[in-house]
């Protein structure tokens, strides 16, 4: 198809040079970045083996700007890709050669902290974590917290329906969501929700948040806020099999303890973050649980205690509760830094399976064997209380054709996934990394709803229109109304 | 009895819905029609009952997740759940008492499409939340699926969280994957009398802003109170302002009193242990507080900052009584004595503060003009029509029932 070679640097004559006198017109020259070597910081997003040149990328700082942009574009006709800060791991901010990409990354104001309505309006470019710095010194926090969390755009965090660690306990974005300004593909303005809960109407909150830019461009949010817990103490637990660790995890559900995170580590990955972040996580493990509980002092060891005792019937043969502050950012540090630690070492495929709990054990043994197949080391790393399993799968990118091994390796871990009962994607995305695994979950009825949604939104499928659904289907849904591939489309 | 269709599987249902539209005969989509009253009934439609789609079909206690068809009653649900010291965390409404209908005989499938979660929202989130899967048949008579029954997923478009609150407008579901919480081990709630309407919003929202997880932050005018304090001691003829919190017993003792220091300068605070709390939120829940009178009803959703002078302003102008949930994010107001039932008014108040007003029961003098749904501006109307078009284009599930031609 072509779409995801790097077609060379200059703009395609197709398209007309007033296209960019307009986009000027309405920005200004420096929110308007033309040239190659501009361009060329937004040929790719996290997922670095897919790289294309974006026609040209605009740099909006209002929503009223954004909706010119969008005009524009419905004008000439032209795709927008939007893009926060580039850190999504699927691909959902990779452009088109065709296309303008809009990014969010100048629009990082907090335009407004009511803390009687305990919410904030922020423009969609703010960094998540820049928001929990804006409420901190109050004693509030905006929980949703992905590691990239001191990058990553709350637009992108939309976008993806983000999550994190601790979203156990305190749900992923749309748990946190309250209402969005949302920039149609032709540049109306529209809002959704407010400062109250439950919006009326139809839930379009809830169709916008996990649409991965697809239906409008969000540039400013309404989020909740939280009071910050008087205390939090994570705990390590490290076990001798994967099966002990996982039973412990379903003992602890099952007792009615839902602590705050739950989070594990299979022993290469115990390993990388070991060396990175020297946490004092154990090396002779097969599993570690870091397990996190909040509240006063005394609640805290009640429920460390509680969840020791259950612990102890599942042999862990490491135990160690952090003591101070620094220890038990070290911990997290070790665990946050999982991905970039990894990186240090080689590249690598992150995968995003969520499988039921009690599957735990099989599901990592396969996939264990998958790679082994593949001749791919892997490394573990798993929101266990959710079931959200990163599987990071180490490639050599410089070796020919390893790109596309280690993507099928991770396709058949995301089926394994699948037929565990679960999904292939638990927080990061479809992005263009899985479009074309979605039929694993999905049919092509399935398909019709949501591209009828699609079409609704953005009837002429210019806003991030190769994302989230296989290629070939889209091209059919939008040639006959159904996804359905006949031969003839083939 | 009325006639009413009754699938007894999933091929029966796709068939009456295909057959509707073949014959441009609309549909009542019903579970036990405990919500009946809410909202537009089309005269015309046939109603259809999902309610022998009756069955739980996965329920995972160490995973927090129960899966089960539309129409299982969700006293069933509560029952199931209860032996593994688990719970619905959303506190669903339970408008029985207000209908003269049967308490929890709700389906499952009505309450999420309805999305009425009570005085727990405030701190755990919806029914909408809570939703993680489902599997639906649209208008079309195409059967879909979307979500699982994992806790995260972000595949495709959500369109199963989209499903809450559209009351079977666009599909009729058929079954329904969410997800649970372990029941807390103790309860206790703070109860304050007499305190005046805008310091005890005062109140309870700085205590829903601490850490100590108030999960449930209601005022309840004198006249409302009575009614949900059967069983409960209490100090009479004055208004209640209640303060839940659920957690173990040693953490609510620690909790209660910081809360107790946190408001001492608002008024005496007194301790209600389990069983009167229990109590206490089961009749918040079933609006015991509503039901006794013949007074319309109005569910308005609104900001906590706005909430009492929206109350005000509404005051001023209607025959109102209004209490609050949610710290003051909801407000229940009864009206009487007006032929819209304060429609106009409210809804221009509520508007202008943020928020919504949905009709729940119109008073006697109602006017069938009022709309139970609160209107929605040209471009969510746009939009609205559209997504029902995409859904169900020929309008056989529940037109009418939220919005004219919806």
């Amino acid at each position: 198809m072509g779409i995801f070679s790097n077609v060379g640097t200059r703009i395609k004559s197709a398209v007309p040079r007033s296209l960019f006198v307009d986009l000027t017109e309405a920005l200004s020259d420096d929110q308007v970045i033309l040239d190659e070597s501009g361009r060329r910081a937004y040929e790719t997003d996290a997922l670095t083996a897919y790289k294309v040149m974006p026609l040209c990328v605009v740099m909006p700082q209002t929503t009223e700007e954004v909706a010119a942009v969008a005009e524009i574009s419905h004008r000439y006709g032209i795709p927008m890709v939007p893009r926060g800060a580039g850190t999504s791991l699927a691909g959902g901010a990779v452009p088109m050669e065709t296309a303008i990409v809009v990014c969010l990354s100048r629009m990082n104001k907090i335009l407004d902290i009511d803390y009687v309505n305990r919410t904030a309006l922020v423009q969609a470019g703010v960094t998540n974590l820049a928001i929990s710095g804006a409420v901190d010194r109050k004693g509030y926090f905006y929980a949703p917290d992905p590691s990239s969390q001191l990058a990553c755009t709350i637009a992108g965090n939309i976008a993806m329906n983000s999550g994190g660690a601790h979203c156990l306990k305190y749900g992923v974005t749309t748990h946190n969501l309250l209402g969005v300004t949302l920039v149609t593909p032709d540049g109306q303005i529209l809002e959704f929700g407010g400062q109250f809960l439950d919006p009326a109407g139809y839930d379009f909150l809830s169709l916008i948040t996990g649409s991965e830019g697809g239906l409008g461009i969000v540039t400013e949010a309404t989020v909740m806020l939280r009071a910050k817990p008087e205390g939090a103490r994570p705990m390590l637990l490290g076990f001798e099999t994967v099966d002990e660790a996982g039973d412990c995890v379903a003992a602890i559900i099952g007792e009615g303890i839902v602590p705050v995170a739950i989070e594990f580590m299979d022993r290469p990955a115990i390993r990388v973050c070991e060396d990175f972040a020297q946490a004092g996580y154990p090396l002779d493990v097969e599993a570690l649980l870091l397990i996190e509980v909040e509240g006063a002092e005394e609640e805290i060891d009640a429920s460390l205690q509680q969840i020791l005792r259950i612990a102890s019937n599942f042999n862990p043969v490491h135990k160690r509760v952090a003591k101070t502050g620094e220890e038990a950012a070290a911990i997290w540090l070790g665990r946050k830094s999982a991905f970039g630690a990894m990186g240090r070492i080689s590249e690598y495929l992150c995968m995003d399976g969520v499988i039921p709990l009690a599957k735990l054990s099989s599901v990592l043994a396969k996939i264990s064997e998958i790679c082994k197949s593949y001749k791919f080391e892997v490394a573990n790393i798993f929101h266990a209380g959710d079931g959200n399993l990163h599987p990071l799968i180490l490639y050599d990118a410089n070796k020919p054709g390893e790109i596309e091994r280690v993507e099928k390796c991770g396709a058949e871990i995301l089926e394994l996934c699948v037929l565990a009962g679960g999904c292939i994607t638990g927080e990061h995305g479809v992005g263009i990394e899985k479009r074309d695994l979605m039929p694993l979950q999905f049919n092509t009825v399935d398909f019709d709803n949501q591209m009828r949604v699609k079409s609704l939104f953005d009837p002429d499928w210019r806003l991030n229109p190769n994302k989230v659904f296989p290629l070939e289907m889209s091209d059919a849904f939008r040639a006959t109304g159904s996804s359905l591939v006949t031969e003839d489309d083939a | 009895m009325e006639d009413m269709l009754t699938p007894l599987v999933n091929r029966d249902l796709r068939d009456m819905i295909v057959e509707a539209n073949d014959k441009k005969q609309p549909l009542e989509i019903l579970g036990h029609g405990t919500k009946r009253s809410i909202g537009r009934v089309n005269g015309e439609a046939t109603p259809l009952t999902l309610r022998r789609l009756s069955e739980i079909t996965l329920y995972e206690p160490t995973e927090l997740v129960l899966s089960c068809r539309a129409g299982t009653p969700v006293v069933e649900v509560e029952r199931a759940v209860k032996s593994y010291n688990q719970q619905l965390p959303f506190e669903y409404l339970d408008f029985s008492r207000i209908f003269g209908t049967e308490p929890g005989w709700g389906t499952v499938g009505a309450l999420f499409a309805t999305n009425f979660s009570g005085s727990r929202r405030l701190l755990k989130g919806s029914a909408r939340d809570h939703l993680l899967g489902v599997k639906a048949i649209n208008g079309r008579g195409e059967e879909f699926k979307s979500g699982g029954r994992v806790m995260k997923n972000v595949a495709g478009y959500d369109l199963a969280k989209f499903m809450a609150n559209s009351w079977g407008t666009l599909a009729v579901m058929t079954d329904v994957t969410m997800k649970l919480l372990p029941a807390p081990p103790d309860e206790c709630t703070l109860f304050m009398y007499g305190l005046p309407e805008d310091i005890a919003l005062e109140a309870l929202r700085s205590a829903a802003a601490t850490p100590y997880e108030v999960s449930g932050a209601v005022y309840l005018n004198k006249d409302h109170a009575h009614p949900c304090l059967e069983g409960v001691t209490y100090v009479r003829d004055k208004s209640v302002t209640a303060m839940r919190l659920e957690n173990s017993s040693k953490a609510i003792a620690y909790r209660s009193e910081r809360i107790r220091d946190l408001l001492s300068a608002f008024g005496d605070i007194y301790y209600i242990d389990r069983p009167e709390s229990q109590l206490f939120w089961q009749n918040m829940r079933q609006l015991a507080f509503l039901s006794a009178q013949e007074d319309a009803i109005w569910r308005i959703s609104t900001t906590p900052r706005n909430a009492y002078q929206s109350a005000r302003q509404i005051k001023k102008l209607v025959d109102a009584n209004v209490s609050y949930d949610w710290a003051g994010g909801l407000l229940w107001v009864t009206t009487r004595g007006v032929t819209d039932m304060g429609s106009s008014d409210i809804r221009r108040i509520v508007a202008e503060a943020g928020g919504y007003a949905t009709l729940i029961r119109p008073g006697p003098e109602a006017s069938q003009n009022v709309s139970p749904f609160h209107p929605l501006d040209p471009s969510h109307m746009k939009l609205t029509k559209g997504i029902k078009s995409m859904f169900d284009p020929n309008g056989v599930l529940n037109r009418g029932r939220m919005y004219d031609g919806i």
